[in-house]
């Protein structure tokens, strides 16, 4: 990936910061950081507010023993596996 | 909705925080035929009995997911007797989704939860009220037309 021009086109007006190794490796390492940050999010997953997709049931008993117990209603998503 | 709506966090924090999701598939029975389920995608608000309390058919966008559901925890409430609970649920969607599909309903149902929880027929009128104002053609402020001479 290029990051920055090194030789701008002869009379252009864009003339960008040069980049040194330094300021190099700090953006190396914050794009890094985040990368992680965002695969932990991923797998906090299993029910946790935190997860990254709907934690649907499939069985009719086990939803209902779950609402009785966390005093929730049910969302029943009939849908088309085909 | 697989595609569109339920990948979206919104729907997947609201979904998450407030409701047990239950995915079975159109021809599973008993629950095909107890539901009586003829297309997909069909969406049902269950109480924790078992009973359905509010159904859509239908792809939704996420917004009007999350202000069906809203709508569905609210109706399932005001089902049980628990008005102070259901009007929250109305409230809510007149706060946050005033221009949705669900609104009128909501309007509707907050009319009446406010009667049976105060014995003041007032909310019934300001309910036709405000659907007349703002959904003039909309079936629920057809259904409020008697409360006018309240």
């Amino acid at each position: 990936m290029q990051l920055y021009m090194t030789n701008p086109m002869p009379g252009s007006e864009y003339n960008p910061p040069s980049i040194n190794s330094f300021q190099h490796l700090a953006f190396t390492a914050i794009i890094h950081i985040f990368s992680m940050k965002q695969k932990t999010k991923i797998q906090l997953g299993g029910g946790n507010k935190m997860a990254e997709t709907i934690q649907w049931s499939e069985d009719m008993e086990a939803a209902l023993a779950r609402a009785q117990t966390e005093n929730l209603p049910i969302l029943l998503f009939f849908h088309n596996p085909g | 909705m697989d595609a569109v709506t339920y990948p979206e966090e919104k729907v997947i924090d609201f979904t998450g925080n407030n409701l047990v999701p239950l995915l079975i598939a159109f021809d599973a029975q008993p629950h095909a035929d107890h539901f009586n389920i003829k297309w997909t995608p069909t969406l049902i608000t269950l109480g924790m009995d078992g009973k359905e309390h509010h159904r859509t058919v239908g792809f939704l966008e996420p917004e009007a997911f999350v202000a069906n559901q809203i709508l569905g925890i609210g109706k399932y409430h005001f089902d049980n007797d628990r008005f102070p609970e259901a009007l929250t649920h109305f409230e809510k969607i007149m706060a946050e989704f005033p221009s949705s599909d669900t609104m009128p309903e909501a309007l509707f149902l907050q009319g009446v939860a406010r009667y049976k929880n105060s014995g003041d027929p007032k909310p019934l009128k300001e309910a036709y009220e405000k659907l007349t104002a703002d959904f003039p053609d909309n079936e629920w402020t057809k259904r409020a037309y008697p409360y006018r001479l309240l």
